[in-house]
Formats: structure tokens, sequence, C-alpha cells
């Protein structure tokens, strides 16, 4: 079920007669607003600060209690600065590109499975969606660079380009391995599907432990996706000690706001999709929260879909925080790729191993009827 | 569907209509003093040299390509495989036959890669490579003759 859906149900229980249209907008404003954009926005904070904790400094402290309304203040300031176009841009292209950036990073948020009654779009092809979606940031990072006439962006926008299209092959064939041993693309059943195995049914358990190949599938879509959101080790298109800020270098003011919010989203975005398709979502081991029940009741009506959302989100949320650690952890431990060490590593060792692994993952799934790692393992210590 | 549909439309359209709605409403409070030098493009404080529409390295265009093959794969693979558990719960040869058509497609594009790789295509910097090769063969053939 939507969030649209879910919100158009309060309608009728409220008894006004709104059209849907503005339900599902509204679904968009919650996700889009108060979820993706505010958390990109303190994303930016708690990396600051883990930067400041890994080289033991004290990192942003000024602006509210810890500091914690800094991102507000950098917000702030980024509106109010003065927007300098420079005259040789093409203004068009200009002006259109970070939509495309935003549409593309922030769009996605549409089938991230937040829980199994919060979804912004539950679409029988989510992921397929999220994926081509995830490739208009790169269209916008090359139009965005080579509009502004400026030999540094465009050469970070030529690398950019080249290094998203490049990972963009790895990413897909991995995705394509769990579409594969799951039968589905709706994001929705992809993560109910990933329950702990049970006597009553239950499911195959965290994609991740599916089955060897998918294990090793996890590193190389978490390698493929650090690339896609331009994150270190794989930062060649902004690379400030060559490129001077790469492909925004002719951004300022809330241009560049937008281009760098746009930057943390695609990053939340890819640990929200790493989660639900490798991590089992809102899946915990031994327990399935769909039948989770506190027997509180308001008047007639159970509170337990509440109850199990707030839990599931929990969940949900928790494993994306600590992906998105991972990543802020490893731009402070890995030095920089050459451009000609990056495209070797992709098209060298992530596609072919990540294509035989999709053998391997076909392969297992005839061999062993879709059934994974830890159901072979009940099924042969006779717990199931 | 339709009705999802329409709400990853809504979804996609409110984020690319936010950037022009955010500058539209700074243009209000933000200031304004354009200035010829502030207006030139930035080259590190140097007057900028020339425009930056230059020829490019056609390394980037090759990679373009072969992106474009591989990527029109894995989307027509995608719905070829996810009925692949349809077909393995169906039984008989159609598991047998959804497999062989899959990677049969794959296997051709692998081939592909490898014919690539071979010729140095996917190498960033082929011309230090075909450098690097016509080097070892000279010391090859030096090698050769001292013996």
């Amino acid at each position: 079920m939507s969030l649209a859906e879910f919100l158009s149900g309060l309608n009728h229980m409220l008894g006004t007669g709104l059209p849907m249209v503005i339900f599902s907008v509204l679904s968009a404003v919650i996700i889009i607003l108060l979820f993706a954009m505010p958390v990109g926005g303190i994303a930016t904070y708690v990396e600051r600060k883990i930067a400041a904790d890994f080289q033991e400094r004290i990192g942003p402290n000024r602006v509210g209690p810890l500091g914690l309304l800094q991102f507000l203040a950098d917000g702030v300031k980024m509106f109010l600065k003065e927007d300098t176009i420079s005259k040789n841009a093409d203004r068009f292209i200009y002006n259109f590109a970070p939509s495309l950036v935003m549409a593309g990073s922030l769009g996605a948020f549409a089938a991230i499975p937040f829980s199994a009654y919060v979804i912004g779009a539950d679409l029988n092809i989510g992921i397929f969606y999220a994926m081509a979606l995830g490739s208009f940031v790169s269209l916008g990072v090359l139009l965005g660079a080579w509009s502004s006439d400026n030999k540094w962006s465009l050469l970070g926008g030529m690398r950019g380009a080249a290094q998203i299209v490049s990972y963009e092959i790895p990413l897909g064939l991995t995705v394509l391995s769990v579409v594969t041993i799951s039968g589905t693309m709706s994001m929705h059943e992809l993560v109910s599907q990933q329950a702990w195995p049970s006597v009553h049914g239950g499911g195959h358990f965290w994609n991740i432990v599916h089955n060897p190949f998918m294990f090793i599938n996890f590193f190389i879509y978490f390698i493929a996706a650090l690339a896609e959101c331009n994150r270190t080790p794989f930062d060649l298109p902004e690379a400030e000690s060559e490129l001077v800020s790469g492909f925004n270098t002719e951004f300022s003011g809330m241009r560049f706001g937008l281009y760098a919010l746009a930057e943390f989203a695609d990053v939340i975005l890819f640990a929200c999709i790493a989660s639900a398709i490798f991590l089992g979502g809102w899946q915990l081991p031994f327990f399935d929260l769909r039948n989770l029940d506190i027997g509180l009741t308001v008047g007639d009506v159970s509170l337990n879909p509440l109850i199990q959302t707030v839990a599931m989100m929990g969940v949900f949320l928790a494993k994306v925080a600590v992906l998105i650690f991972v990543v802020m952890w490893l731009r402070w431990t890995l030095p920089r790729l050459r451009v000609d060490q990056l495209m070797n590593l992709c098209w060298k060792y992530l596609i072919p191993i990540s294509f035989f692994n999709l053998i391997g993952a076909a392969i297992w799934t005839w061999v062993f009827k879709g059934q994974g790692m830890l159901e072979l393992l009940g099924k042969m210590m006779g717990v199931l | 569907m339709l009705q999802e549909l329409g709400n990853a439309l809504s979804f996609v359209l409110l984020a690319a209509l936010l950037p022009p709605l955010i500058l539209f409403i700074g243009k209000f409070f933000r200031p304004s003093f354009p200035h010829e030098g502030k207006l030139t493009t930035y080259e590190c404080g140097e007057l900028p040299e020339g425009s930056a529409y230059v020829m490019f390295n056609n390394r980037f265009y090759l990679v373009a390509i072969v992106f474009l093959v591989f990527d029109v794969e894995v989307a027509l693979l995608f719905p070829i495989l996810m009925l692949f558990r349809e077909a393995i719960d169906i039984g008989g040869s159609v598991a047998l036959q959804v497999f062989s058509l899959a990677f049969a497609f794959l296997g051709v594009l692998f081939i592909g890669l490898i014919y690539e790789w071979k010729t140095g295509d996917i190498d960033w910097v082929k011309d230090a490579l075909d450098r690097k090769n016509v080097l070892l063969k000279n010391e090859a053939s030096q090698s050769k003759g001292s013996v």
C-alpha cells in the first residue's frame, strides 16, 4: 500500500472528498521535503562531525546545541548568496541542469520501501524505476559542467559521465541478480520475501545471505554505488586538488547548494536501495515485524499497523544510517583513485565478477528452487 | 497501477520543480551586483584563455558506446530474468529455455567485452600502453638478437 492510498484512507475516515491527485502530491511532499531534504542536510553536518572526529578536531559546534543547526545556517547562507552566472554560459542548459540532478536523486525516493505500509509509489517495476532515475544524475552533472564553459568543469563533467556510466553496468548486473533470485521487481515484494524463514512460510532471509554469490554482489553493489554518488575514493569529477571544484566550479550560491544536496540525497538513496534489496529492508532476524502485536486499541481500531510502521521504519533507517556511516568512514580512509585505475577496476574486475555472480546466482536459484542458504540449513537440521 | 505511476510522477515533478522554485524565491532576497570581472569564466584568477568547447579526447566516446551496448542489454535482461523463478516453478524445459536465452545473449556481449579488452578499447591510456608494448617488443627482439 502506498503512502498516497494510506492518506486517502484517512480522508475517507474524516469524510472529506478530496481527489486522489492531492494525496499523491502530498505523499511526494512528505517524503521529499520532510525526509530526503532534511536528512540530506543533516548528513552534511554528520559528515563534518565524523571528519572532525577522524582528524581529532572538534568540528562545527557553534550553531545550536552541538552545532546541530549548522546545516540550516549553511542553507540560509547559500540562499542569500549572489547568483553569478558567467556570461559565456549556455544559460538554458545551465538553469535546467540542477532540475535534472534533483529529479534523478529525489524522484527515485518514490520507490523506497520505508515500511510495509509506507512507500511513495508501490510500482511493480520499483527497482528498475529507481535505477533508471538514478542515471539522470550523470546527465545533469554532464550538462551542468558543459554549459558553464569552464575548462575545469568540462574535465570534471567528462570524468563524471565516464565514471557514472561505467559503474552503472556492475550496478545493473548486481541488481539483476537480486531480481533473478526473487522473481519480482516490486520493492515491497523484494523486502517481504526477505523475512526470517519459519515453519509457517516466512522467506529466504536477507538477500546478502541468500547464496555466496549474493554476498560478493553486495560488496560490488556498494563499490559501484560509491562511484555513482561520486564519493571518495571515486570523487574524480570533483577532485578538489586537481580540478578546483570539478563539474560545479561555475555554480555559486544556491545552485551549488542544490548540487551538494542532490549528491547527499544520492548517497542516502543508494544506502536505502542497498539496505532494501540486500540487507532485508525492515526485516529483522528471528522475528517478523508484521506479526508484532502489542494489543493497544483506540476504540475499535487496533494501533498495531502504526506501531509496526514505527518499528519497521526504525529498523530500516538504522540499516541506512550504518551504510551512510561506512560511506563517510571510507572517505577518510582511502585515497582517490587515478582515472585509469578507476576504469580498470570497473571494466576488468567488477563487470566480469558481477557477470559470473549473476550466472552463479541463477544456477543456485535453479538447483535449490529459489531457497536461500538459511532455509537449506534449517531443513538440513530439521528445524524447518 | 496507474495510480502508483501517478504517485511516482508527482515525485519526479516535485523534485524537478524544486530548483527553479527555490531559485525564484531566492531572487527577492539575494543581492545582485553584476560586474564585468565577476561574470568572466573562472580560470584561477587569470583572464580566461579561449573557449572551453574544444576538441576532446574520444576515449570518452568509446566508453559511452560500450556502455550503451551493455546498458541496453541489462535493461532487456530485467524482464527475462524476472520470469526465471516462475519458469523454475513451471518445471520441464521452460527454465532451461529462459536460462539459455538470457545467457546466450549475455555471453555474446561478454565475448565482445573480451574483444574490447584485448584490443585495448577499455584502457583509459591506450597510447601509453601501445608505447609500452612497442618497447617490450623491441626489448624482446634485441634480446633475441643478442642470443
